[in-house]
């Protein structure tokens, strides 16, 4: 019976013990402070490639917490996203700011929603268990700041890419793709001659609200009754009325067809590339005055190379001495609408001869 | 007695067994298992292969020893001067990247930084009037990678000096200013020039 007994204690304090163990041990994602990142890195990766960041924590005067190697995968959107456990005592109640610091790249800083690097000046994040997702993709994260990290990409950083090439050393790998090739060395040269650093962190404490001045029965405007619409102006007389015949030229807006013409240059992982340019298009401008042949130009200019960019994922440069012409002429439009931006990454242009 | 014993075990035995399965999962979210690592071990196209045993050979090739920065300052016009910077060391030395950044006092703006011969390729030359940030790396080509050879210009600046009758000082970011050869810092600071008074 006391051997029943003491056996039925055993079991009754081992649950009580795994419970207890359980719940220090695997906090549920639904009771820990967590979050959801979305980041855009430069470079091409694998499906399920497995990026680790570290995101350290700031409220307006330090930084106040640390979180290293933390697993973000490469998904088929062509993101790194995944959700983050902040496994330490953060205030719920104070706002901080995140600083996102990839394996291999420089780190860009979060304080709120769609306030990234430069825009930043005081935290504005209050962390959470909701799983509220920062959306780092509107600017890719730049490769090259190689282990131990220090907020820019300089010689040192290529001397190690030089160093590990051709091996599957994963310092210099930037691309996770198991090898150190001439990609890693075409990313990280990419981010130096942007001379990109770490995005600097110089944060305040929020600006307090001025207080309003609480009204006073004297100082209370009596309220007038503002009507919800104005009141309407008096209509025109007839003499000023304008013909019921709208003129073109009243606005000046219309249509700016243009003939691309020349070649488009680029270097792509060292390798010269050139296409020949030939097309028509139109932008809709507000007066025939926009409409001249070196604004096209320069919005051509502007349009390749943020193609570029965008479907070489910045690994591409533009020459910038690509001979490129435009033939414009305005056709006055009143309703001209804008042609759909091209997000096509398909080039059928020729080869330049 | 007897309870508290096997009170005791009973915490013992519901910890060790929460820590195991804790530390296995947390190692299996963080680090890829050895057989996934091999599993995606790529391997280098014929032109990678071709540049590693080339990298391989101009390093064994290589003597050890070190590189240092040095200066000759030529005065074209009467407030303007080319200071040339020269990357030095011994006959077999090379190098794979080396940082070189220079700043001037106010009365010196820098008007031009010009790359030179040691290394084939100078991605970052930026002139910002009082500083001038210059790195030069090894060019990794489709068939052939170069090393930096030193004894030669490594940058050029045409300072201009806005006041004639004062003088003016060019001085090196000595923190920032490095040079690399196989991953290790071959620099010497000591040999090498911190500043340049014209």
């Amino acid at each position: 019976m006391k051997n029943k007994v003491l056996a039925v204690v055993f079991f009754l304090s081992l649950l009580v013990f795994m419970y207890l163990g359980t719940r220090f041990a695997f906090r549920s994602r639904a009771e820990a402070i967590n979050i959801n990142l979305k980041l855009k890195l430069q470079g091409h990766f694998q499906a399920n490639s497995r990026l680790m960041v570290r995101i350290d924590v700031y409220d307006s005067s330090a930084k106040v917490a640390q979180f290293e190697n933390i697993p973000l995968l490469y998904a088929n959107s062509g993101f790194f996203e995944g959700m983050v456990i902040l496994e330490q005592n953060l205030d719920t109640s104070v706002p901080y700011a995140l600083f996102i610091k990839p394996q291999n790249y420089l780190g860009q800083l979060v304080c709120g929603e769609n306030k990234f690097g430069a825009d930043c000046q005081y935290p504005e994040i209050f962390l959470d268990n909701s799983g509220k997702l920062y959306d780092l993709t509107a600017t890719p994260f730049f490769a090259g700041d190689l282990a131990p990290p220090d907020g820019k990409v300089d010689a040192g950083d290529f001397s190690k890419i030089i160093a590990n090439f051709g091996t599957n050393n994963e310092i210099g790998d930037i691309n996770l793709d198991g090898i150190v090739n001439g990609v890693d060395y075409a990313l990280a040269i990419k981010t130096l001659s942007l001379n990109k650093t770490d995005d600097a962190i110089n944060l305040t404490a929020a600006p307090t609200p001025t207080q309003e001045a609480t009204p006073t029965a004297i100082a209370s405007p009596t309220p007038t009754n503002t009507p919800t619409n104005p009141t309407p102006l008096p209509t025109a007389t007839p003499i000023a009325t304008p013909t019921a015949t709208p003129t073109p030229a009243s606005s000046g807006k219309g249509k700016c067809n243009a003939t691309l013409t020349g070649q488009v240059k680029a270097t792509y992982l060292g390798m010269n590339e050139c296409r020949v340019l030939n097309e028509t298009t139109y932008r809709c401008v507000n007066s025939a005055s926009e409409c001249t042949n070196t604004a096209c130009i320069q919005q051509t200019r502007e349009e390749i190379k943020e193609a570029l960019n965008r479907c070489s994922f910045w690994l591409a440069s533009f020459d910038e001495n690509s001979p490129i012409s435009c033939q414009v002429s305005f056709v006055p439009d009143e309703n001209c609408v804008d042609p759909a931006p091209d997000t096509s990454c398909d080039d059928n242009s020729p080869k330049c001869p | 007695m007897k309870s508290l014993v096997i009170v005791l075990l009973a915490i013992l035995v519901g910890f060790t067994t929460v820590f195991f399965a804790y530390s296995r999962q947390a190692a299996q979210v963080i680090k890829p298992t050895e057989k996934q690592k091999k599993q995606a071990l790529p391997t280098l196209s014929a032109e990678e292969e071709t540049l590693a045993k080339q990298k391989k050979q101009i390093l064994a090739e290589i003597e050890d020893g070190q590189v240092y920065f040095a200066t000759l300052k030529t005065s074209l016009k009467e407030n303007l001067y080319q200071i040339d910077v020269y990357l030095s060391a011994k006959p077999e030395m090379k190098v794979d990247a080396a940082d070189l950044i220079i700043r001037t006092d106010k009365n010196l703006t820098i008007e031009e930084v010009k790359k030179g011969q040691v290394f084939a390729d100078y991605p970052r030359l930026i002139n910002e009037k009082q500083t001038a940030t210059i790195t030069g790396i090894a060019k990794l080509g489709q068939d052939k990678i170069v090393f930096g050879e030193p004894n030669q210009i490594f940058a050029s600046l045409l300072v201009s000096k806005n006041k004639t009758n004062l003088p003016a000082k060019l001085t090196v970011d000595t923190e920032n200013t490095k040079a690399f050869l196989n991953g290790q810092m071959v620099l010497d600071k000591q040999v090498s020039f911190n500043e340049i008074t014209l």
